[in-house]
């Protein structure tokens, strides 16, 4: 039976790419996902070729025909995130990083000089690696539906995985956070992996995930990484696991080396520098528990 | 004057740094924790949080006696936060924006709007920092109006110094955070990933007119690909941080940088006493 785990952690930086990629030098026919849209950085170390790329069209944004305007004001007075102002001469200024594209504006118009045009929000991408495949996106940097396009590269890996015969797993690296990108990450998932960083803002993210995933009755894991940053607070979170409701499944020390590797363009894995051993642990615990 | 902090890269030091140009700043200050899914200021601010206020966005009810199922609301919503099932239109809360489309096109007096709580905004001082921290609830998707109500919040107090502690990322929420202000720092760190996400932050910035610098953080003593990029795009630099588990360690258990590191104090205060001077930002 074909599996898909979700890579997440809360706070930012934690080490969700790094141990992800690792990861898929584990399982080399593991297809890759990430859905970290607007940083993607798993292409970064994860080779691959013969992209297939498609535009990401996803909303709309209101644009203005002067031409048309009778300077009524009815836009602006109706727009309910300041995305319009008027000018000295009650000429509207739609500003597209405010616009939501709802459309409002378009409908209050008297003489239609306000259109909705649809967005170009970046593109999506499903790749061949050496041993299987990754779907990535590129969201355009400013652009919103960062969660339509993180299950866009989901839906993507998943459809690889069903052209399959054999059971498959589908590695997913999530981004940061709680919102609408992160729960188009985990649809569908058996397993969250949280990668904690050893700190109070760590510990604290992390159990807002913990508290998103249980919502959604996803088995929860939880590894440290660079423990010995704070020994003291790996303990505590370890300690404090068993009362949120996830299973630890292992720690990764500090490493230096683990930018060398990734300037390589090489997994953690790949490179063999000392987090590898502790990833390797943690993905036979992790594996033994998920399969 | 707002100043913003944002990166692209997560984990670069976005609130180390916010929380402590706070520290140091001489007049009163407004910090805003508009990381509102992870809100972490407060850990180093350690502020009495007041009772929260809620945010809520205005969502949709369908009265089924005055409605006919005309289905002009659900063709007019854009983010099809209304479905039709059963003979009825079904409002869907979660994807809902807001908008008011629904009830301008209702011929039928059918909808009218509640407010949906989506998550709350805390405000607290301690010294001469006050706090205002933005929290979006476990399971709402949307972070913008969370986001846009902690900035309401901060313009309520105009004359104040604003510090902005932003999201990651360089989508909407990080555009929300930033939007307005006088000066965005970009904290990066000097590491492949880093170097990539940063390119995507200044492209935002760019697209946003703002005035920006950057801050290398984690910086080991030579210069770093990430170095010679900003240096060759005309970025400026103002400030390199270094590398130092002490700091990390500190910093774990909710130490307030220059507490951690006070041999660190002039250079936080020079990259507040550059900004505030107005004398150093990319063209934007």
């Amino acid at each position: 039976m074909s599996r898909q785990i979700t890579v997440l952690s809360g706070k930012g930086g934690t080490g969700k790419t790094s141990v992800t990629a690792a990861i898929a030098s584990l399982v080399p026919n593991a297809i890759l996902a990430d859905c970290d849209v607007d940083g993607s950085d798993l292409p970064l170390v994860l080779a691959h070729h013969n992209p297939v790329t498609t535009p990401f069209i996803a909303g709309q944004a209101a644009t203005l025909d002067p031409s048309q305007c009778t300077r009524c004001g009815a836009c602006q007075t109706h727009c309910r995130y300041q995305a319009i102002t008027l000018d000295e001469a009650r000429q509207p200024r739609i500003d597209p990083t405010l616009c939501e594209g709802c459309g409002v504006c378009h409908l209050v118009c008297p003489t239609h000089a306000i259109v909705l045009e649809p967005c170009d929000c970046g593109e999506w991408v499903i790749a061949d690696t050496n041993t299987s495949k990754l779907a990535y996106a590129r969201l355009r940097p400013g652009a919103e539906n960062s969660g339509r396009l993180a299950s866009v590269v989901r839906q993507a890996a998943t459809t690889a995985a069903e052209e399959r015969s054999e059971d498959t797993l589908i590695l997913i690296d999530g981004p940061p956070g709680i919102g609408c990108p992160v729960i188009a990450s985990i649809t569908g998932s058996d397993a969250i992996l949280i990668v904690a960083e050893p700190s109070q803002s760590g510990w604290h993210d992390a159990k807002r995930v913990i508290q998103l995933a249980s919502h959604f009755g996803i088995d929860i894991y939880l590894c440290i990484n660079r423990w010995d940053l704070s020994p003291e607070m790996a303990l505590h979170i370890r300690n404090e696991l068993p009362d949120v409701g996830a299973t630890y499944v292992g720690r990764i020390c500090y490493d230096p080396m683990v930018t060398q590797a990734h300037t390589a363009g090489q997994t953690i894995v790949e490179y063999g520098c000392p987090a590898a051993k502790d990833i390797t642990q943690i993905w036979e615990t992790l594996w033994n528990h998920v399969k | 004057m707002i100043i913003a902090i944002a990166s692209g890269k997560g984990g670069t030091g976005k609130t180390t740094l916010s929380t402590a140009l706070a520290s140091v700043a001489t007049t009163p200050v407004l910090l805003l924790d508009c990381d509102v899914e992870a809100p972490n200021c407060n850990i180093y601010i350690k502020a009495n949080l007041a009772p929260a206020q809620p945010v809520t966005v205005p969502t949709v009810t369908i009265e089924p006696l005055h409605c006919n199922v005309c289905r002009a609301c659900l063709d007019a919503c854009q983010f099809n936060a209304l479905a039709a099932a059963g003979g009825k239109i079904i409002p869907l809360p979660e994807l809902c924006h807001g908008c008011g489309a629904c009830q301008l096109v209702c011929q039928s007096g059918a909808i009218a709007e509640v407010p949906h709580r989506i998550g709350q905004c805390q405000t607290g001082s301690s010294g001469h920092i006050t706090l205002i921290e933005g929290r979006l609830d476990v399971g709402s998707p949307l972070s913008p109006p969370v986001i846009r109500a902690t900035r309401a919040a901060g313009n309520a107090m105009p004359d104040a110094l604003q510090i902005i502690d932003a999201p990651p990322g360089t989508s909407c929420p990080m555009v929300a955070a930033t939007h307005g202000a006088d000066y965005l720092i970009l904290v990066a760190e000097p590491t492949p990933f880093g170097l990539h996400d940063l390119k995507l932050a200044i492209e935002v910035a760019r697209s946003l007119k703002l005035a920006f610098g950057v801050v290398i953080n984690r910086a080991p003593d030579t210069a770093t690909p990430l170095d010679e990029a900003c240096k060759a795009d005309s970025i400026p630099i103002l400030a390199r941080l270094p590398e130092s588990r002490r700091i990390a360690a500190a910093g774990a258990h909710g130490e307030l940088l220059l507490k951690a590191a006070p041999h660190l104090g002039d250079t936080i205060k020079q990259i507040l006493t550059t900004i505030l001077a107005g004398d150093k930002g990319a063209v934007a």
